[in-house]
């Protein structure tokens, strides 16, 4: 401290302030006299509240709002040196709040200064009596704090507006992803979310219906009319939910041509709401100028919010409405325990299926095919079974179905036919030369690009030639003679050696104009020209009339079915080259089937097996 | 009510009973938003939901959940800029509820919104205090009592506090009388 000058305290002489300074010092002064009357004020004050305040209690101009407890001039006084909140009237009439602090003067005449500020209201104050800096103390911070503020207050409203602009961003993606962008329906995760809300509603608001709804023949109408057109009828189907969804119901595209719809409503009326239903979505629409009308299919449950059941439970359930909808003439079903039941039955057998196809459960039976001449087994026909852990031996009907509808079917096709394949080549030496393997073949499998090739290496692999095997089609593959890439199909397996043969001849579609393209070598006639022949002349005509055809186009004939010896006689009459059935015996496994053979093939009893797997 | 408000909740019970629990609690209310933006302002009813939403799910009463809840919001508040504002008024217990009117006051400046509670406190004997607490809100004064602990901890002090007064009219306020432990 030793350089700097020595400070003197002021005396207070120095204290003595005229009028222009204190206004200067504090522009929102005022002074209050013994009694707590107004006598004087600040400029900015008169400038704000008016010179009327002159003169005027300060209790009368004045409310204390903080602390609520002064309510007296003594009150003030005590609070010399300490914060106050006021507000008054400004001259525009509306509420003006200030910050105050008493200061008492020296003087014993109990006179007080009341230095104001704005306090926070500072802003809005300069905006309402359009103050300007000269308004303020020189020193006076506010208004720099004023460009502070307003710079932080449009930096707040940016962000308020970033901030909605990501909330308005943010509602709209998760509309798009509840939302299917050809409907404008909701789609599948609306719908969940939609009846998870319902289920988890108090019980007692009444019932509500799910439908599920399914277009018939949709792919046509794309592969007729083009996509564009799939969507109109897409559209046109939505229309139809959303009136009837109201806005109590939710309607929502499930994917595809599968929609879905969930209202409250009467159960009384879900029939007639059903129907009338489809019928709207059946009423004709404009596609490019034609009047197209498609239809649907519905399915339907009722249940209760606060049932204890899953968004995803009653879906299933209804789409098994559905899907069993299909199947009945008004197109339309509700879900009824006896049809969870079947369908839990059937789903057990498709778990089941899928289980055995892993274990490789399912194995070919064998079915001799005899010459009727030398009474030779010259062929054998290779037939699925189960060789279930439980069941014991399973027949196709068991689970054919269900193979076919879980997509299965080329699997176990394809399971069986290589263990006959196998199995044939070991059996062959119990046969005649020349004897075939017959395998059912699907139409599917046969479409496939590969089915050839793989068949070759099938057979190759299994020591076998294609010439030792024989296709068994059946006659509905063939209902179509323009189909010129399945024609080609069976020419090339004929090429490549394969016989092919047509099964159940008679029952199909185009039983005669089949025989005009189609590359095959054998007829199968259908057991149900067999069965009772030798009682029937009628059967006995027609069946004559099918050998002689097929000998004239030069088709070798094989008779499916024969139970007794006078059925095989009039066959014989007839001239029929080969037969198959009960009468010479059932389809056999392999092991017992070799030991038929070694007995002479006359359906003695298997002694030791000769042929194991 | 602004979000912070909201946010302190969140994090109250996230902190006591897991997230879970939480998301819970904004379905129960009919609450879309699981988390809030601190300075943007909500209707209040939001807050009273989820507060009410918080006792149906821990089956605790509004008094139950409130009052530690309060103690919680000073640390929560104090964590953030908040904290600074609130130091600033002292550091007694007692200088810091005298400040809690400043500290608002200041915080309207930029947030003008705001509608504030508002306290006083005073001497009514040695180590005694009256305080009044104003707020246009009801059913809050749990949470003040909690919230006088939170403070009181925070300057490492002990005290008791006792509602003598329940508020009657809008404009009355709830009075507490808070006892200083030496």
């Amino acid at each position: 401290m030793g350089n700097h000058p020595r400070t003197q305290p002021l005396s207070d002489d120095a204290l003595v302030l005229d009028v222009t300074t204190v206004a200067q010092l504090m522009p929102l002064h005022l002074v209050l006299d013994s009694a707590g009357k107004i006598i004087s004020m600040g400029p900015t004050l008169r400038t704000v509240m008016g010179d009327g305040i002159g003169g005027k209690a300060f209790f009368d101009v004045f409310r204390v709002e903080r602390p609520r407890h002064v309510q007296q001039i003594a009150h003030v006084r005590s609070r010399a040196g300490k914060k106050l909140v006021l507000a008054g009237q400004g001259v525009d009439g509306e509420r003006v709040g200030f910050r105050a602090m008493p200061v008492l003067l020296s003087d014993d005449s109990l006179r007080v200064i009341i230095d104001l500020s704005f306090g926070e209201n500072f802003a809005e104050a300069i905006a309402r009596y359009a103050l300007t800096s000269a308004n303020f103390k020189p020193n006076d911070l506010s208004i720099d704090l004023l460009y502070s503020f307003e710079i932080q207050r449009n930096l707040l409203k940016d962000s308020e507006t970033m901030a909605d602009a990501l909330k308005a961003a943010k509602a709209e993606a998760e509309d798009i992803a509840m939302r299917d962008p050809v409907t404008g329906l909701g789609n599948r995760r609306a719908l969940q979310m939609q009846l998870d809300k319902a289920l988890s509603g108090e019980r007692g608001q009444g019932p509500v219906v799910l439908m599920m709804v399914d277009l018939d023949k949709f792919k046509e109408v794309n592969d007729d009319f083009g996509h564009a057109a799939g969507d109109i009828v897409l559209r046109h189907t939505a229309t139809c939910l959303s009136e009837l969804a109201g806005h109590e119901g939710f309607a929502a595209r499930m994917g595809g041509d599968e929609f879905a719809l969930f209202l409250r409503m009467d159960l009384a009326m879900i029939g007639a709401v059903s129907q009338q239903l489809l019928s709207a979505i059946a009423s004709k629409i404009s596609i490019d100028g034609i009047k197209y009308a498609t239809s649907a299919s519905l399915g339907y449950l009722s249940f209760e919010p606060g049932e204890d059941m899953s968004a995803d439970q009653l879906l299933s359930q209804a789409d098994i409405a559905l899907y069993h909808a299909k199947g009945t003439d008004t197109r339309i079903a509700a879900v009824t325990p006896e049809l969870l039941q079947r369908f839990g039955q059937q789903k057990a057998l498709t778990l089941d299926v899928q289980r055995a196809l892993k274990q490789e459960e399912f194995v070919p039976h064998f079915h001799p095919q005899i010459d009727m001449e030398s009474g030779d087994v010259v062929g054998l026909e290779a037939l699925a079974r189960w060789n279930h852990p439980q069941k014991g031996v399973v027949s196709p009907a068991g689970f054919l179905d269900v193979a076919a509808k879980s997509n299965l079917l080329l699997l176990l096709d394809q399971q069986v036919r290589l263990r006959a394949l196998s199995q044939f080549a070991r059996l062959s030496r119990l046969l005649p030369d020349g004897a075939t393997l017959s395998l059912n073949i699907t139409a599917a499998k046969l479409r496939t690009d590969d089915f050839v090739s793989d068949l070759q290496r099938e057979v190759k692999a299994a020591g076998l030639v294609p010439g030792q095997i024989k296709l068994e089609l059946l006659e509905t593959i063939f209902f179509d003679r323009n189909d010129c890439p399945f024609i080609h199909q069976c020419t090339a397996l004929r090429q490549a050696g394969f016989g092919l043969a047509l099964d159940d001849f008679g029952t199909g579609r185009a039983s005669i104009s089949t025989l005009i393209d189609a590359p095959i070598s054998m007829l199968k006639i259908d057991r149900s020209f067999v069965t009772g022949i030798d009682q029937s002349d009628r059967l006995r005509q027609i069946t004559g009339a099918i050998i002689r055809m097929a000998y004239h186009i030069r088709l070798a004939v094989l008779a499916e079915g024969v139970e007794n010896a006078a059925e095989l006689q009039v066959l014989s009459d007839l001239g029929c080259q080969y037969v198959q059935g009960y009468h010479f015996a059932k389809p056999m496994d392999a092991t017992a089937l070799a030991l038929w053979l070694e007995q002479g093939g006359h359906g003695h009893a298997p002694s030791t097996p000769v042929v194991p797997d | 009510m602004y979000g912070m408000v909201n946010e302190g909740l969140r994090t109250f019970v996230e902190k006591e009973h897991g997230s879970d629990m939480w998301r819970e609690v904004c379905d129960m209310a009919g609450v879309e938003a699981t988390k809030f933006e601190r300075m943007t302002s909500y209707h209040d009813a939001v807050t009273y939901a989820l507060v009410g939403a918080v006792c149906q799910k821990t089956g605790k009463s509004a008094d139950e959940v409130l009052q530690p809840f309060g103690s919680y919001w000073v640390d929560f508040a104090g964590q953030s800029n908040f904290g600074t504002f609130l130091r600033l008024a002292g550091n007694t217990f007692v200088e810091r509820i005298k400040g809690l009117d400043d500290m608002h006051d200041s915080i309207l400046l930029s947030m003008p919104h705001l509608k504030p509670p508002s306290f006083e406190i005073a001497e009514i004997g040695a180590d005694t205090y009256e305080l009044s607490y104003y707020s246009e809100r009801e059913g809050l004064s749990p949470m003040v009592i909690g919230l006088l602990y939170g403070l009181a901890a925070e300057t490492k002090e002990k005290i008791k506090v006792e509602q003598t007064v329940q508020k009657a009219a809008v404009s009355d306020p709830d009075v507490f009388e808070v006892t200083l432990l030496r």
